[in-house]
C-alpha cells in the first residue's frame, strides 16, 4: 500500500461520502493538521467527519480543487486574472440557502481565501441597497419598537428606511 | 463496513454549524468581517437595520472613509456621488461613535481611500479623525491617494501606538517627519520622491520589522537616480519590488530574515514624442545581512555583492540576461547554493564552466 495517497474521504454532516484531493485539502488549515496527524492510506478505516452539510461541501471542495494548483505553487497573472472572474461566478448563489452555510464553513475549515471571497460577497450585496431589501435579501428581522423607529428616523434624516 | 466516524475539531470551534437562514443568525465574529469589507457610509447606514446591527455597527473592527474622486476624474454622471460629509446618517454615526463603543474596544484598522475636495468639509473630516484617534486604540493605518496635507490632519505621530502602516499613491514632495515607535509593518506604494527613503525610515521607524516597497521612483523628468541604503537593524523581511530608478542600494541589516526583490520590467519615457525604454538593470547591490536565510529574486541580475554564509533558501526566477558582467554574481549565487539547503529557478540559466 502505497504510504502518499492523492486523495482522501472525508464525510458531510449528513453523513454523505466526499472524495477531496490532498493538495486541495491542504488549503484548509485543519484539515492539513489533520493529513499530518494521521496516515491516510487504503487501508485506513477511518474516515473524518467534517461538520458541514453535504450541499454546502461540494462548494466548498469545489473550491478548493480550483486553488489548489494556484496555492502550491505560484502562478502568472493571467491564470490569477481566470481565477478571479471564477471565483465571481461560483459566487452567484442563493443567499440564505448556501451563502450563510459558506461563510460558517469557510471559518470553520480556517479557509482565508473563500472566507474573505464569502464575507466580501455578502458586503458587495448590501452596497447600494435600501434597508427593507437588504432585511430581506439576509432576513433580518426589524426588531425596533415604533418608537424607536421614530427617534432612528429623526436621527437619520434622508436615510430611507423602506 | 462499521467504518470509525472521527470528528473533525479544532482547538476554536465545536459550536454546530447551524445558521438557520438569517444573516442575524451568524457569529459576531463572521459579520464583523463582512462589515469590514464596508465603506463607513455603508456601515452607518446599518445601524437602523435591527438591535443586533445597531451594535455591530457601532462595534465593527475597522472604518474605511472613502469619497468618490473629485467630481473632474470622471465626467460620467454615475459617479456623481453624495459625500459622506454631506449624508446625515454619516454624520450622526461618527458623532455618537465614542458614546456607543467602549474605549478600550481597539480599531484594527482606519484607512482612507480619496478624500472630499471641498474645504468646508476638511475640518469635520478632521474633526473625526482626531475623535477616532483620539478615543481608541488604532493598530492600522492605510492611506490611499491623499493629499500631503492628511499629515496635518492626523494627530501627532508621536502619540499614535500604530502597528502597521500603508500608504498607496501619497502625493509627496517631501517625506514627512515622524518618529512612530510601535511600528512594525510599513508597505510604501507608488511613490515618487528625491528624498533618502531608507535613511527616513530608519530614522522615523526605529522598531521596525517588515518593509515593503514597491513602485518607488524619482520624477518622471528627473535624471537623477534613487539611493537607498536600508540600515533599521530591527528589520527581519524586506521586500522591493519594481523600484526603477535605484542606483546603488545597500542594505545593511543584523536581523534581516527574509528579502525578497522584483526588478522593474522597463520604464517608458515619452521624449520628443519618441517613446524611450530605459532599463536601469545595473543597480549596484551591496547586501550585508549576516542572518538571511531566504532570498528571493525575480527579473534581471544586477551586479551584486553578499557574503553567502548562512543561506538556507535560493529562489531565483527568470534570470534572462546574464552577462559577463554578472559573472560575479554568478560565481556568489553558485556558491550561496552550494549552501542552500533548498534551491529553486525558473530558468537554466546558471551554469558556470570552469
Amino acid at each position: 500500500m502505497s504510504s502518499s495517497v492523492e486523495a482522501i474521504t472525508v464525510l458531510s454532516s449528513d453523513g454523505d461520502e466526499f472524495k477531496i484531493t490532498v493538495s486541495a485539502a491542504k488549503l484548509s488549515k485543519p484539515l492539513n493538521w489533520m493529513l499530518e496527524d494521521v496516515c491516510f492510506s487504503d487501508d485506513c478505516d477511518e474516515v473524518p467527519t467534517i461538520e458541514v452539510n453535504s450541499k454546502t461541501l461540494v462548494k466548498v471542495i469545489e473550491y478548493c480543487e480550483k486553488h489548489a494548483p494556484r496555492a502550491n505553487s505560484g502562478a502568472s497573472d493571467s491564470d490569477a486574472e481566470e481565477l478571479k472572474k471564477w471565483d465571481i461566478e461560483f459566487m452567484k448563489m442563493d443567499v440564505k440557502d448556501i451563502l450563510f452555510h459558506i461563510l460558517m464553513a469557510a471559518n470553520y475549515l480556517h479557509m482565508e481565501g473563500l472566507y474573505d471571497l464569502a464575507c466580501q460577497t455578502a458586503a458587495d450585496l448590501m452596497k447600494g441597497m435600501t434597508v427593507s431589501q437588504i432585511r430581506k435579501i439576509f432576513h433580518i428581522k426589524n426588531d425596533f419598537s415604533s418608537e424607536e423607529q421614530e427617534q432612528l428616523r429623526r436621527q437619520h434624516p434622508g436615510c430611507s428606511f423602506d | 463496513m462499521g467504518l470509525k466516524r472521527r470528528k473533525l475539531s479544532t482547538k476554536k470551534t465545536k459550536k454546530k454549524l447551524k445558521p438557520r437562514n438569517s444573516l442575524s443568525n451568524l457569529p459576531d465574529e463572521i459579520l464583523h468581517h463582512i462589515l469590514s469589507f464596508l465603506k463607513l457610509r455603508d456601515i452607518a447606514r446599518l445601524r437602523v437595520l435591527s438591535k443586533k446591527f445597531q451594535t455591530l455597527s457601532a462595534t465593527a473592527p475597522s472604518f474605511c472613509f472613502s469619497e468618490r474622486r473629485p467630481s473632474f476624474w470622471f465626467s460620467k454622471p454615475r459617479f456623481r456621488h453624495r459625500r459622506n460629509c454631506s449624508c446625515a446618517h454619516v454624520f450622526n454615526f461618527m458623532n455618537t461613535l465614542p458614546q456607543h463603543r467602549s474605549h478600550s474596544l481597539k480599531i484594527k484598522r482606519i484607512s482612507f481611500k480619496s478624500f472630499c475636495d471641498k474645504g468646508e468639509h476638511s475640518s469635520l473630516h478632521d474633526h473625526w479623525i482626531n475623535n477616532l484617534f483620539q478615543t481608541f486604540h488604532v493598530e492600522q493605518l492605510s492611506l490611499n491617494y491623499q493629499l500631503p496635507s492628511i499629515f496635518t490632519s492626523l494627530p501627532k505621530f508621536q502619540s499614535l501606538k500604530l502597528l502597521k502602516l500603508e500608504m498607496n499613491r501619497v502625493i509627496m514632495v517631501k517625506l514627512p517627519e515622524m518618529k512612530l515607535t510601535s511600528l512594525e509593518t510599513l508597505h510604501i506604494m507608488f511613490f515618487a520622491t528625491e528624498d533618502p527613503v531608507g535613511e527616513w525610515v530608519s530614522q522615523s521607524f526605529p522598531a521596525l520589522k517588515s518593509l515593503f516597497l514597491s513602485e518607488i521612483n524619482v520624477s518622471w523628468l528627473s535624471k537623477k537616480l534613487l539611493d537607498l541604503e536600508i540600515r533599521s537593524s530591527c528589520l527581519e523581511a524586506l521586500s522591493i519590488q519594481k523600484c526603477c530608478s535605484l542606483k546603488p542600494v545597500r542594505i545593511i541589516t543584523e536581523n534581516l530574515r527574509t528579502l525578497s526583490y522584483v526588478t522593474c520590467p522597463c520604464v517608458r519615457c515619452h521624449h520628443n514624442d519618441d517613446i524611450v525604454d530605459f532599463r536601469y538593470d545595473d543597480s549596484v547591490f551591496e547586501i550585508s545581512a549576516p542572518n538571511l536565510r531566504r532570498l528571493s529574486w525575480q527579473g534581471y541580475a544586477p551586479r551584486l555583492c553578499y557574503d553567502a554564509r548562512t543561506f538556507q533558501s535560493l529562489q531565483v526566477a527568470s534570470f534572462t540576461k546574464l552577462s559577463l558582467q554578472n559573472l560575479n554574481l554568478t560565481i556568489q549565487l553558485f556558491e550561496a547554493t552550494r549552501r542552500a539547503t533548498s534551491l529553486h529557478t525558473d530558468t537554466g540559466m546558471i551554469k558556470v564552466s570552469s
